[in-house]
Parts: C-alpha cells; sequence; structure tokens
C-alpha cells in the first residue's frame, strides 16, 4: 500500500511540473515531464484512436481527476510524438459527426510505449523502496 | 528525423495550411471540451465558460502549439534579419560607414588571396603537374645552390635514375626569331624531346618533334601562330629561323602552355647534350617521377648517383648534389616570403578595420539600449537580445563582403599591373570559387570580432537602469562617459599598434623587394642585344662588332660609361654566364674602364681577347650580356673563357 501511495506522489509533482512549465523548452527538468506526458499518450492511445480532448479526458478520468492536462502542451507534445514517428494523425469524424484530428500508435510508439512503461515501473519500485527504508 | 524534416519544410512552405491545421485543432479541443460539459448538465454558457477555466484561453493554446517546429526558428530568424535591414536602412550614416570601412579590409584581402590561391595553393596547370621535379645543383661544402645543371650530370641522371618516368634538358631565354618578312623577340627555349613527356604536351595541331628533329623542328604556341601566321594550320610547316638555323614549326602548343618563363618557340635540342663539361651550367633540367615514387625516393636515388659521379669525376664533380625540388616550389619559392608577409599585412589592416567597425557599433548599442532594455523587460532570453546586435553586424559584413569582391576585382587588375615581373604564374591569377568562399568565411569571422563585444554588451544591459534615462539622452549616465572615453582610447591605441604593425611589416616588405645589389643600379641604362653566331670566324666578327659598339656608345653625350656583360647581376636572363672557378663562381664581362665601375669584385674583367668564345654578346649601357645558347654551341670555348 505504501509503495503505491509512493508511485502516486511521484506522478502529482509531475502533473504539477507540467502546469507550472508550459512552453519553457530550456528547462532543465523538460526530459523528465516530456516523458511522462509522451508515455501518458502513447498508453492512452494504446487502447484505441482518438482526438486530443479524448486523450485529455481519458486520462483526467482513468487518473480520477488527479491529472489535468494542459491543451497546450498536449498538442504540442502530440505534434513531437507525431513528428518522431510514434504516432499518426488523420482527420476524421467523431462520433457526435464532427471534424476531429485522430491518433494513432504506430509501430515504433508500441515499442516506445512499453520500453517506457518498463523504465518507469524500475524507477517507481526503486523510490518506493527508498521511501519505506526512511519510513 | 525524417519526419522531423519533411513535416518541417511542409510546415514551412504551406505555412498558412499548418496554421489553419493547428487552429481548426485546437477550436475542436474547446468544442468537444464545452460539449463535454453540457452532457454533464451545464448551460451552453456554463459549459463554454467552464471549457475556458479548465483549459485556458484559446489563442494562447494556439499561439503555443504553433510554436512547435524547428521551422519556427528560421520564420523568426527571418522576422529578426527583416528588422536589422530597416534597423540599418533607418541608420544610413553608421550602415555605410561600417560597409565600406569592411568592403575595404575584405576586398584588400580578397585580392591578395586571389593571388595567393592562384600562385601559391592552386595545383599548377600542366597535366599531373604534382609530380614534375626541377634538378639543382648543390655544393655540399658551400650550401650554394644553383638552378642548373650540366649536360652530362643531368644525362647521367637521365640514363641511371629510375625514379623518373622522364627527365627533360632545356635552356631558354629571349632572343630574335626570324620569320620570312619581319623578326620577333620572344621567350624562346631549346629543348629536348622528353619535354613534352615531362610535361604531357598535347598539341592542338601538328605534332611533338622527336629526337631525330633535333635542330630542325621547332614548336610554337598558338598566340605565337595567331600574331605571326594568323592561325595553327596556317603557320603548321613553316620555316622560321633562330640563330640562323633554318627550322620547321612541327606543333602548335595550346596558348595556356608558356614555360618556362613565357617561351613561345620551343625548339627541338637533341636528347644527348650538346655542353659535355662537367663544370659548364648549361641546362635547366624537369623530370616528371613515377607512379607512386615520392619525392624522397627520387632524391635517395639521385643522391647516389651524386656520390657515384663525385667519386667518377673527383675534380669537376666536387661536393656536387643534385638535388630535387617541386616545380610548384621552383617556380613559387622565392615569391612565397613577398606574398606571406603581403597577406598578413592585409590581415592587419582587416583587423583595424574589425577594430573600427566594433567601435561604430558600440556606439550604436548605446543608441538603441532603451529598445534592448525594452525588449529584456518584456522577458526576451539573452540569446533574443543579441540576436538582432549580431545579425546586423551579419548583415553589415556580408554587405561588406558583396562590396570587397567587388572592389577587389579592379584592385586585382591595379595589383598585376604593378607586380614585378618576376611573380611566377601571374597570367593563372583569377578571381575563383576558392577565393569566394575565403571572402564569405572572411565576412563570417569578421562578424564574429566585431559583434562580440557590442552583443555581449547589449545582453548585459539593466533594463531598470537603462528605463529611467531620458530616452534623448542616451549616454547620460556618469559611467556611459568614462565608457565612451575608454573607448576612443582604447581605439586609438588599437589602431596605432597595427598601423604600426602594417608598416613594419611594409617596411619588411620594400626591404625584401629592393635588396641590396652590391653596385649602384641608379643611372644605369640596359640595352640587350643579341647577334647570332655559328663558327668562329662569326664569334670573332661579333665580338668586334661589340668592340666598336662600345667606343660608339661611349662617344655619345651624357654616357659615363659603356662596360658588356653575359646575363645582368640577378637578372631573370636564364643564363648569367657564370662558371665554376676553383670552387667559386664568376661571371664574364666586358672589361670597360673598371677602376670606374661602381661594382662589386666578384665580377672579373674580360677582354675581347678572351671572349673568344661567345657566339652572340648582350650589349649595355655599362652592362653586356650574351645569349645562354652561346656556351651550348661551343662547349670546348666555353672553358676558353675561364679566367684563371
Amino acid at each position: 500500500m505504501a509503495g503505491s501511495f509512493a508511485q502516486l506522489d511521484g506522478h502529482i509533482l509531475t502533473i504539477i511540473w507540467i502546469e507550472r512549465n508550459v512552453g519553457a523548452m530550456d528547462d532543465s527538468n523538460t526530459d523528465v515531464i516530456q516523458g511522462t506526458l509522451d508515455m501518458l499518450i502513447l498508453k492512452t492511445l494504446s487502447l484505441e484512436p482518438m482526438h486530443g480532448f479524448g486523450i485529455a479526458r481519458r486520462v483526467e478520468q482513468i487518473s480520477r481527476g488527479v491529472f489535468k492536462v494542459n491543451p497546450g502542451s498536449l498538442l504540442t507534445a502530440l505534434q513531437r510524438l507525431e513528428r518522431a514517428g510514434l504516432l499518426d494523425a488523420e482527420w476524421r469524424q467523431t462520433t457526435n459527426s464532427r471534424r476531429a484530428k485522430f491518433y494513432t500508435l504506430t509501430r515504433a510508439g508500441t515499442k516506445r510505449l512499453e520500453v517506457e512503461t518498463a523504465d518507469w515501473t524500475r524507477r517507481a519500485s526503486a523510490i518506493a523502496r527508498l521511501l519505506r527504508t526512511e519510513g | 528525423m525524417w519526419r522531423q524534416v519533411t513535416y518541417g519544410l511542409r510546415s514551412l512552405f504551406h505555412r498558412s495550411r499548418r496554421d489553419q491545421d493547428v487552429a481548426e485543432e485546437v477550436e475542436q479541443y474547446f468544442e468537444e471540451a464545452t460539449t463535454d460539459w453540457r452532457s454533464r448538465g451545464l448551460s451552453p454558457e456554463q459549459a463554454k465558460r467552464a471549457a475556458r477555466l479548465e483549459s485556458g484561453n484559446l489563442t494562447t493554446v494556439q499561439e503555443q502549439v504553433r510554436s512547435y517546429g524547428w521551422e519556427n526558428a528560421i520564420t523568426s530568424f527571418i522576422g529578426d534579419l527583416r528588422f536589422a535591414l530597416r534597423q540599418l536602412w533607418k541608420h544610413p550614416l553608421f550602415a555605410a560607414t561600417a560597409i565600406l570601412t569592411l568592403a575595404l579590409g575584405i576586398g584588400a584581402n580578397t585580392a591578395i588571396f586571389t593571388v595567393v590561391q592562384s600562385v601559391l595553393l592552386a595545383p599548377l596547370p600542366y597535366e599531373d603537374g604534382g609530380r614534375i621535379a626541377v634538378l639543382n645543383t648543390r655544393w655540399t661544402n658551400s650550401g650554394h645552390t644553383i638552378p642548373r645543371v650540366t649536360g652530362p650530370d643531368a644525362g647521367d641522371v637521365r640514363d641511371q635514375a629510375s625514379s623518373f618516368e622522364a627527365v627533360s634538358l632545356y635552356s631558354g631565354g629571349s632572343l630574335g626569331v626570324q620569320l620570312r618578312d619581319h623578326a620577333v623577340f620572344t621567350g624562346w627555349a631549346g629543348v629536348d624531346s622528353n619535354f613534352a613527356r615531362v610535361f604531357r604536351l598535347h598539341p592542338i595541331a601538328g605534332r611533338v618533334f622527336t629526337n631525330a628533329d633535333a635542330h630542325r623542328a621547332v614548336m610554337i604556341s598558338e598566340q605565337f601562330a595567331r600574331d605571326n601566321f594568323g592561325n595553327a594550320q596556317a603557320a603548321l610547316g613553316q620555316t622560321i629561323q633562330v640563330e640562323n638555323e633554318p627550322l620547321q614549326i612541327t606543333g602548335i602548343l595550346p596558348g595556356s602552355f608558356d614555360f618556362p618563363n613565357k617561351t613561345q618557340v620551343w625548339e627541338a635540342y637533341p636528347l644527348r647534350p650538346e655542353s659535355q663539361s662537367r663544370t659548364a651550367f648549361n641546362y635547366k633540367a624537369v623530370g616528371r617521377l613515377q607512379p607512386g615514387v615520392t619525392f624522397q625516393a627520387a632524391q635517395a636515388g639521385l643522391d647516389g648517383i651524386s656520390h657515384r659521379l663525385e667519386i667518377a669525376y673527383p675534380v669537376d664533380n666536387a661536393h656536387k648534389q643534385i638535388l630535387l625540388l617541386p616545380l610548384q616550389q621552383a617556380l613559387t619559392g622565392e615569391t612565397r616570403p613577398t606574398l606571406l608577409l603581403l597577406w598578413a599585412t592585409v590581415a592587419l589592416i582587416l583587423l583595424i578595420a574589425c577594430v573600427n567597425v566594433t567601435h561604430l557599433q558600440l556606439v550604436r548599442s548605446m543608441d538603441r539600449q532603451q529598445e534592448l532594455a525594452i525588449r529584456q523587460a518584456l522577458g526576451s532570453s539573452r540569446r533574443q537580445v543579441m540576436q538582432p546586435v549580431v545579425l546586423e553586424s551579419l548583415l553589415i559584413s556580408l554587405i561588406g563582403g558583396v562590396c570587397g569582391v567587388g572592389l577587389a576585382i579592379p584592385g586585382l587588375h591595379g595589383l598585376l599591373a604593378i607586380a614585378p615581373e618576376k611573380l611566377p604564374r601571374a597570367t593563372e591569377i583569377h578571381l575563383n570559387g576558392w577565393v569566394l568562399a575565403f571572402t564569405l568565411g572572411l565576412s563570417l569571422a569578421t562578424t564574429l570580432v566585431s559583434a562580440l563585444l557590442p552583443a555581449r554588451r547589449a545582453a548585459n544591459v539593466n533594463p531598470a537602469d537603462a528605463l529611467k534615462q531620458d530616452g534623448a539622452r542616451g549616454l547620460s549616465r556618469p559611467g556611459a562617459s568614462l565608457l565612451r572615453d575608454g573607448l576612443v582610447v582604447a581605439e586609438v591605441t588599437a589602431t596605432f599598434v597595427l598601423a604600426v604593425g602594417a608598416g613594419l611589416l611594409l617596411h619588411t616588405m620594400a626591404n625584401l623587394l629592393t635588396r641590396d645589389l652590391g653596385f649602384e643600379s641608379r643611372q644605369l641604362l640596359v640595352v640587350e642585344a643579341d647577334a647570332p653566331a655559328h663558327s668562329e670566324q662569326d664569334a670573332q666578327r661579333v665580338v668586334r662588332q661589340y668592340d666598336e659598339l662600345f667606343v660608339q656608345l661611349a662617344a655619345l653625350p651624357g654616357v659615363e660609361h659603356v662596360a658588356g656583360i653575359m646575363g645582368l647581376p640577378t637578372g631573370s636572363y636564364g643564363s648569367n654566364g657564370y662558371y665554376s672557378v676553383s670552387g667559386g663562381s664568376i661571371t664574364i664581362m666586358h672589361h670597360g674602364p673598371i677602376g670606374a665601375l661602381p661594382v662589386p669584385a666578384i665580377f672579373k674583367p674580360w677582354t675581347s681577347h678572351s671572349s673568344a668564345g661567345a657566339t652572340s654578346v648582350q650589349v649595355t649601357w655599362m652592362a653586356a650580356s650574351s645569349s645562354p645558347s652561346s656556351a651550348n654551341r661551343w662547349p670546348g670555348k666555353a672553358s676558353a673563357t675561364r679566367i684563371p
């Protein structure tokens, strides 16, 4: 139980960082932030193709409101992932018959998600272990 | 990676489409958010507010998303460039002064570099010219080296050295060539049939002469053919006379070839050198190295031959070494230090120009302190503040560079007009891609040097202080005048130091150019004359002619002394007519009233009696010289002119 709490704390901290550092490309912490947001996007899209708002809502719902994703950061991240070849984008009809840009995971994206998930789990459990020993 | 490039380029060239794409996506995002809130039971108004509260301002988000991508850096760079151009336009005095200063500096550098590149750096204009070597003779005991060889020594090299594809002996100079209806004084060389192999000559008409053509055939340059026969075809098969010898034109060489030293007429000489004296340095020699043989390896081979010759001819070949030199080095070696000095001088001048421009920019950056302060106050990063300053400088340098090239073209013509006649490869000098690349590099370096200080200062402007000042009096701070004074002092000091440096360099160069010849050359008139003689009777007649001529010349009003010499001291003439005498060398010279001549003692007197072998003699007022061919034809007599 203590372990999963530590994991959540880590997420909250990261998300706060996202909110504060919108557009600050030269920040030294960018890697961590981008990495986390990218991972969340990739994970969400691994379930089904989605448009920007869909991704934001899905992240929010699954995290039960803990993560609030800023559209500016999200859409920028989507562009970046698309250019990196991890996502494909396509304008399609939504369920309520409006045009929206839908993002799909590419094969490279699936592979990246696997790597990032493994990496994150390893780190998180390490932090959890650290916190346990101190507690 | 590939996607990064293609997507970036696509959005760069279809800017509006991408902008629209982003705008639509963001709009759609906000619509979805509103719909989402409505589905949770909010009224349309409330839903809209909630969406905005949740996601922020639509335009801000659009801006943020749009600013992603490397192509945005380019767009903003172009914007800054435009701004810098406008700024320069608005400050024409500053712009014109800075550009002109740099244009002069860059122009001078471009002109000199053109010469340096064409003469020193560019490969020789001969087929595979890097493998052509010149044979020199060096005395190991004195270190004295002359660019000539004796006939038999070079013949032995040709027979024994395995590292050469071909070795050619030649001698040349200027002399009179008789055509059917007129005579031309032109560059002439007697070359053996290997000459064409060494230089890989391909005649544009006719054929290369063979050894069987010796003293019967001649090759001429395209230029000579055009000047004297109309065209190459018309010249082919015609007969011309050199030194009373009829020679048939068998081949026309392309106009670009004029080795050695602006030669237009190449006479066929036999492969076996006619002069068989090992102390008469009547020939120059060039060789083409075998493929894959280095100059060092070839030199090692020559050292072995030199050693064997020294043993075989202990008197004539004592301490004699045949020395190999790449043709390029042999041609340009002497000019090298002068050119490099010139280059250093103009580099200093450019440095002065840079200092001046830096100063101008600093003054200007004080003018624009407020603008820079506002930029900083609005949150521009250090880089963003420095960028416009550097860009302005870049523009100035580039425009200066273009103007510099414009100045360099007439400058180069002027330079070549006053260039010493000895400047090798002068005809090959022209602007080319290398030079333009050099100028571009120079402009960029200039930007770096002249913008460094102003840009750093711009970045260090304190917005609070700068904005508090009255905009009209940007330099009203107490520290400002101190800085300005300091700048002027630094500027004057730097310019002074650089000017002194440049002056010293020029002085050194002047020293190099006006070497002390060891005799008074003012009020000395030189007349080159050349009279062919082919028998001993001819020779004696010619010598008598000259003796009479000297008397007549001496009788002319204003003439103090008259003397004759074979090849002017330090002159560019092929033969200086010196002969090795017990280790030293002497030059043959007409006696004249020696006591009154302001020449050093190394020029030994020459009398009509001892000069019987000279087949053609050059007359000068106070100096006379003989043509190089004389000794070739009279090998036996050449040694007779030795003075004990």
